[in-house]
């Protein structure tokens, strides 16, 4: 019941993540670790296995239909990209591909691949296994969810084969920061697979109950065996074409065991006990706890810093409610007036919400870039801090009244809504009650109302039978491009507003056009300048309130080599290969 | 002492505790305090820091460290009299004051420390388990008088009654209650009152609840149908009702006065239960099922052992009921002997010679 909740949209590279026990996305700022694992010189020792836990199962071991956390985690350390994003300093670095050339108009990529790699069943990788992995994620007879990440304005990449390891990549239009389309894009082995694709559907390939024999990848890690309800076990790839800088082959780790703990407790507990050397995802509780455990001293906190998760408190500002009451026409009125909702912002105390529901592990928030996409965030933009003479002063503008205790708008209506929040996730329910207790400052009654999960989706998503609602998202990826489905006003994560036919508003007009435009920008001063007007109109309009970003928190063994934080998929152990035990 | 004594005084003791929440609690239970998040209980002593005797009780108030989470220091604890019977007002709203047992100058001692958000833990405890007894106790009510009334009707009447209720109870028992409290949920809208909310919420634990004793009972009906005085009041031309009342009942008290003591705690863990699907109690209110699920996480056992309190609480109100309850039962003028005797001034003035049982 407890297993990690990423709702994902893999289309937009903009997850959902509503977990069960607040799952963090993970990041790399912690140089004094993450530098030393990936010094060259520093060489690791070979041998030993790592036992990593997982809250769920792998629903599929096929990379291309892997969207939840654990098939993605697996999948990750299966197989390899042409071109990956460095998670330390989120660069894009050659991976199966040794370099590429961008064409002068930005519209055609040409990748060198690398000579000599064999897959995990040792049959060599040739420009044919690239030709034919992007035709599977983009037929759409296979309709790959990923299909939609390699559509530019709804036209699909091309890919032509040039040579054996030459391959040509045509995109439709200029295409601001392409070569991050790479990462995650898995190579498919054509042998294996292109016979079976005829006749079989997409999700028939490589399930769980696939012999390891017939699954093989270009990963630090290959099959080895599965135990259902268990734990999955890999082991080293014989082929990986990854050396250390004294030229031995990686990885280091024979073997990695994923077993499956549905919860964070017993996780945490397996984890003292030494049944488990990693975990990711900490939330704040767990984190301290570990600490104050008997075994504290063979572990090794790490707190990564924000990552591209957030909390928000969303509006409902949907057009098409359901069925609408009279009492949510009422409510969406005083959403929708932009004095009430800078107001409900100046009420929020961030910093309680920072210290009490993540003791001290997050960052307070004024727009949905977090520090994690640092360079992109509006450096003219602060957090606000809380001002209730301000907010009344505001809402009394806006025809509001403060009689004794209690908010009347101006045909003398008392103010008061419900907050939604996931009855099952702690962290976003302790946010909803520190902010009823919050908006009482201006006479705002706000009641709290926790619901299970599945019915909370449906409501936000669906039927928009909601006030508002505290819940987390998180950008798929640092750049601006993961968050298009968050500010177009057509993007299914605009989540205020879902299904506008067109703009709402003057300012989603706007913001609909900047978005657009920064798209198809190669220029990266001139992409950020868009980008931070984006933000301006967000911190002045507020369509939801920006509240904090949790930190990355995880804990692995001390001896343990390797493993950092990084906000991007599938999190620590994207470096898999590069793990090592110190003795 | 006996143990019914004992158990007496503890059902005494926890009914003033709970009507007099009011006046016990020290604080408003839904009073938020961001300064003071995981507060250990706090001692009071009688002794002034240069070690004098101090009459007035001193509460010993550790200090937040500072940049620190929930860090309390252990040097130089400030010693704040307390004072007794003190007229305090709520924080959201001066209008409401209430008497409380005892306060300090600027707030609430807290005796069994605080939650996450600063609430004080013990205020907690006395609101919020009047209203977990209220509901778990009227639920188990409703709940034990339909399975004590179908019980006996499917016990005592014919075949065709007695098959079609039961597989009435087996169709309840095999409903998928999960999804059908998620239905539920779906359909009450989102903004009716907490007090609804807990009303919803004892009623749903009666609908599933009463299904298991009914089927106990039932049996022990079945059972009591067969024995010889009920043999004999049915020859002796006892009408149905009369049965019912002056037989049955009193032979299967016994029995659902157990089930009920059964089905109290485990209407409290329904409503932990309950609370997870959106339909227990919610904010404002507190409920015991409402700390339990809050303290559902490691940290709780490891760090703030204190969030348990319910639990300690629970444990010798469950023991009183259990003992009340057997004790009562077997002292109960509705025993079997009692009722014998009961039985034996009817068929005395009609049954002529002897009677065919004998006691």
């Amino acid at each position: 019941m407890k297993a990690p909740f990423v709702f994902d949209f893999p289309a937009c590279r903009f997850a959902l993540v509503l977990s069960f026990a607040a799952a963090v996305l993970t990041l790399a700022v912690r140089p004094s670790s993450s530098q030393a694992l990936r010094n060259p010189s520093l060489q690791g020792k070979l041998g030993g296995s790592l036992h990593v836990s997982l809250r769920s199962e792998p629903r599929t071991l096929n990379p291309v239909l892997a969207s939840d956390i654990a098939s993605r985690t697996i999948t990750s350390a299966l197989n390899a990209d042409l071109l990956h994003i460095n998670r330390a300093t989120d660069q894009v670095e050659p991976a199966l591909a040794v370099s590429w050339q961008v064409s002068h108009n930005g519209e055609s990529y040409t990748l060198h691949l690398r000579q000599g790699v064999r897959f995990s069943d040792g049959v060599p990788f040739t420009a044919d296994d690239v030709v034919f992995s992007f035709n599977v994620y983009l037929d759409p007879r296979l309709n790959a969810p990923q299909r939609d990440l390699l559509l530019i304005d709804g036209e699909p990449i091309r890919v032509t084969r040039l040579g054996p390891s030459l391959v040509r990549f045509d995109l439709p239009h200029p295409y601001a920061a392409a070569a991050r389309l790479f990462d995650g894009i898995t190579i498919l082995p054509r042998h294996l697979l292109e016979s079976q694709i005829e006749t079989n559907s997409l999700s028939s390939l490589w399930t769980l109950v696939t012999p390891p024999a017939q699954i093989a990848g270009l990963g630090p890690f290959r099959l080895k065996s599965y135990a259902p309800g268990q734990s999955m076990i890999l082991e080293r790839n014989p082929y990986f074409w990854k050396q250390d800088a004294t030229g031995r082959n990686l990885p280091y780790l024979d073997e990695v065991e994923f077993s499956f703990v549905p919860n964070q407790d017993a996780e945490a507990l397996h984890f003292a006990a030494g049944q488990v050397d990693l975990i990711s995802r900490l939330t704040a509780d767990s984190y301290a706890s570990l600490q104050a455990l008997p075994s504290a001293q063979t572990i090794r906190p790490i707190d990564g810093g924000p990552g591209l998760e957030f909390d928000l408190l969303l509006f409902n500002l949907n057009a098409n409610v359901a069925a609408r009451p009279p009492q949510a026409a009422l409510t969406q009125q005083w959403f929708h007036s932009q004095a009430f909702r800078q107001a409900l912002s100046l009420a929020v105390h961030r910093d309680s919400i920072v210290h009490l529901v993540y003791q001290d592990h997050a960052v307070p928030l004024v727009t949905p870039v977090t520090p994690a996409s640092q360079p992109w965030a509006n450096p003219a933009l602060k957090p606000t801090e809380p001002d209730i003479p301000r907010a009344l002063h505001l809402l009394a503008s806006a025809g509001f009244s403060l009689r004794g205790n209690t908010l009347y708008d101006g045909q003398g209506n008392r103010v008061h809504f419900t907050i939604l929040a996931s009855s099952s996730n702690r962290a976003q329910s302790g946010i909803a009650t520190l902010l009823a207790h919050d908006f009482t400052a201006l006479g705002v009654d706000a009641q709290v109302v926790p619901i299970e999960f599945r019915s909370f989706l449906q409501r936000i998503t669906q039927s928009h039978d909601f006030d508002t609602a505290v819940m987390a998202l998180s950008a798929g990826d640092t750049d601006p491009n993961g968050d298009m489905s968050l500010w177009l006003s057509n993007g299914n994560l605009h989540l205020w507003n879902q299904g506008e036919s067109r703009p709402a508003t003057a300012w989603q007009a706007e913001v609909d056009r900047l978005m657009n435009e920064q798209l198809s920008v190669t220029n990266v001063q001139q992409r950020r300048i868009l980008y931070n007007r984006v933000q301006t109109i967000y911190a002045a309009e507020l369509p939801f309130l920006s509240l904090v970003s949790p930190h990355m928190l995880a804990a692995v063994r001390a001896s343990l080599a390797g493993p950092a934080p990084t906000p991007l998929d599938p999190g620590m152990l994207d470096n898999l290969a590069n793990f090592y035990w110190q003795r | 002492m006996s143990t019914t004594r004992i158990a007496t005084v503890l059902i005494a003791l926890y009914t003033a505790l709970f009507l007099f929440a009011d006046f016990f609690a020290v604080a408003d239970p839904a009073a938020i305090d961001p300064s003071l998040p995981y507060l250990p209980p706090e001692a009071i002593r009688f002794t002034s820091s240069s070690g004098r005797f101090h009459l007035r009780p001193l509460l010993v108030r550790r200090n937040p460290i500072a940049g620190q989470f929930a860090a309390y220091s252990q040097q130089q604890p400030a010693l704040i009299p307390l004072r007794f019977f003190v007229f305090t007002a709520s924080p959201d709203d001066p209008s409401t004051r209430h008497l409380r047992i005892c306060a300090i100058s600027d707030g609430a001692a807290h005796f069994l420390g605080t939650d996450e958000f600063g609430r004080d833990v013990w205020s907690r405890l006395v609101y919020g388990g009047r209203l977990t007894l209220l509901i778990s106790l009227s639920a188990a009510l409703a709940a034990t008088l339909v399975a004590l009334a179908v019980g006996i009707v499917a016990g005592y009447s014919g075949p065709l009654a007695d098959s079609a209720l039961m597989r009435l109870v087996e169709a309840c028992m095999a409903v998928p209650w999960l999804y059908l409290l998620l239905a539920v949920r779906a359909l009450l809208p989102l903004r009716s009152p907490p007090i609804v909310a807990a009303a919803v919420c004892a009623l749903v634990m009666a609908a599933i609840g009463w299904a298991r004793p009914a089927r106990i009972l039932r049996g022990a009906a079945h059972a009591a149908r067969q024995s010889a005085y009920v043999t004999l009041a049915r020859a002796t031309g006892a009408s149905p009702w009369h049965i019912a009342r002056w037989h049955l009942l009193p032979a299967l008290a016994p029995l659902a006065l157990t089930q009920f003591t059964v089905l109290v705690p485990q209407f409290i863990a329904g409503e932990i239960a309950l609370s997870y699907f959106g339909l227990g109690v919610t904010e404002p209110l507190v409920s015991w099922g409402d700390m339990l699920a809050a303290a559902q996480h490691l940290s709780a056992i490891v760090q703030y052992p204190w969030l348990m309190a319910p639990i300690w609480a629970m444990i010798p109100l469950f023991f009183a009921i259990h003992i009340f309850a057997d004790r009562s039962s077997t002292r109960s003028p509705l025993t079997l002997s009692s009722v014998t005797r009961h039985w034996y001034k009817l068929p005395r003035q009609k049954v002529q010679g002897e009677s065919p049982v004998r006691f």
